[in-house]
């Protein structure tokens, strides 16, 4: 996942997650939900997700797994945004 | 026991005045309240009961065969909390309406000298542990919290709140307690009430399974007679213009009241089950794992407020539920 995506993926955590937490220096693997992040805020993020990148989670996609690290969030857009995976 | 002080009076040379002494830098909520959940919060009244029980160092998920009973009700599921009935045969706690008459913190302080608590509304704008939910200082909403704490002097307040136990002091203790200030006269007393905890034996291990197992039994047999995914589904379908017009803060408030309650109420369910018949239970928590799940994708599918056919999700719920149901007699009997 190119850096870019990741840091576009800080920045929206930073937004709407609601975090008490500082984004730019947690790690990518760290538990989003064991940092704050509320079912509340995880509507918010994927809403915010779906409209930065132009993309849809598929229901499959739609369980707090997915929104669970900034690893898994990455991994999922660069599925769904297969250009992603190109820097 | 959380934390690995004893479940009785506590008090401190700081003033503190607290039912079991936890600090809320070291506590560690329970399991429900962990990571890989599909629904990390129930509501605001059994998240407390849920840690409060935790914290007295019994498991909480023996008085949580309520969430089987729940119902659709017309335009929300069920809020569900444990039965008093529950919560005193099980633990031998007593939960009644207390009279808010005198200030709140000397009514505090002197039920938890007597080793009980209280379980108030507090108005969650000076409550510190929401500015994850931004509500602290930004909006007015009332949420239970039990007392695990207070320093009237010192005007310090410990409390169950949400899926923790946290601490609140100065400007945020007196507005909780409305404590000086220029309040508004037209505010009603909050909604309190009193916790025992001498209504009866505190039962643990089999003995504690034994009793919740009658209580299922119970529950089981109150369920809705006919299936309610179905009339919520109906409903939905009716509802859905009018969210899909709606703005982000008419789909919060639906979401919570519908299937949030019905999610976090079947995946606790499933936990329940689990805990008190083990693999017997499995099929019927994977089911009910189902039901939380479906509740989950429903919940992003209406906050895109965008159409959509809601009826496959809608027959997995269906079915889900039915199976659970089917699963659970079958186990109990």
């Amino acid at each position: 996942v190119p850096e870019l995506v990741t840091d576009e993926i800080r920045q929206i955590i930073q937004d709407h997650g609601r975090l008490p937490i500082e984004v730019g220096t947690l790690a990518v693997n760290a538990d989003l939900y064991q940092v704050g992040l509320s079912s509340h805020a995880s509507v918010n993020v994927m809403l915010a997700l779906e409209d930065h990148f132009d993309i849809e989670f598929p229901d499959r996609m739609l369980t707090p797994s997915v929104f669970e690290s900034i690893a898994s969030i990455e991994e999922a857009v660069a599925t769904l945004r297969p250009e992603a995976r190109v820097s | 026991m959380p934390g690995g002080r004893p479940a009785s009076l506590q008090r401190r040379d700081t003033g503190l005045v607290n039912l079991t002494g936890l600090d809320p830098a070291t506590y560690r909520a329970h399991a429900l309240h962990g990571s890989g959940r599909t629904y990390g919060e129930t509501n605001c009244y059994t998240d407390v009961l849920i840690e409060l029980l935790h914290a007295r160092g019994v498991e909480s998920l023996a008085a949580l065969g309520c969430t089987l009973g729940i119902d659709f009700e017309g335009d929300q599921w069920t809020f569900f909390k444990p039965f008093p009935e529950d919560l005193e045969l099980l633990f031998g706690i007593d939960i009644h309406e207390m009279q808010p008459y005198r200030p709140l913190p000397e009514q505090a302080a002197e039920q938890l000298a007597q080793g009980r608590t209280l379980i108030v509304e507090l108005d969650s704008w000076y409550l510190p542990d929401t500015t994850i939910a931004a509500t602290y200082r930004s909006e007015h909403v009332k949420s239970s919290a039990a007392v695990e704490g207070i320093d009237p002097a010192g005007e310090r307040l410990r409390y169950f709140h949400g899926t923790g136990l946290y601490e609140l002091s100065g400007e945020d203790y007196r507005g909780v307690f409305r404590i000086g200030g220029d309040f508004p006269e037209d505010v009603l007393p909050p909604y309190t009430e009193l916790v025992r905890f001498d209504a009866g034996p505190c039962l643990q291990g089999a003995e504690l399974r034994e009793v919740a197992h009658v209580l299922l039994g119970r529950h089981l047999s109150r369920r809705p007679a006919n299936n309610p995914f179905e009339r919520f589904g109906a409903q939905l379908e009716r509802d859905l213009p009018r969210l899909l017009a709606g703005d982000a803060s008419d789909y919060h408030a639906y979401a919570f009241a519908t299937v949030r309650m019905a999610g976090s109420a079947f995946e606790v369910a499933g936990t329940h089950v689990e805990w008190l018949l083990g693999d017997a239970a499995r099929p019927a928590s994977q089911a009910l794992g189902r039901i939380a799940e479906g509740c989950k994708i429903l919940s992003f599918r209406l906050a895109r407020r965008r159409a959509f056919e809601p009826g496959e999700t809608l027959f997995t719920l269906t079915t889900a539920w039915d199976e659970a149901m089917e699963l659970l007699d079958a186990a109990i009997a």
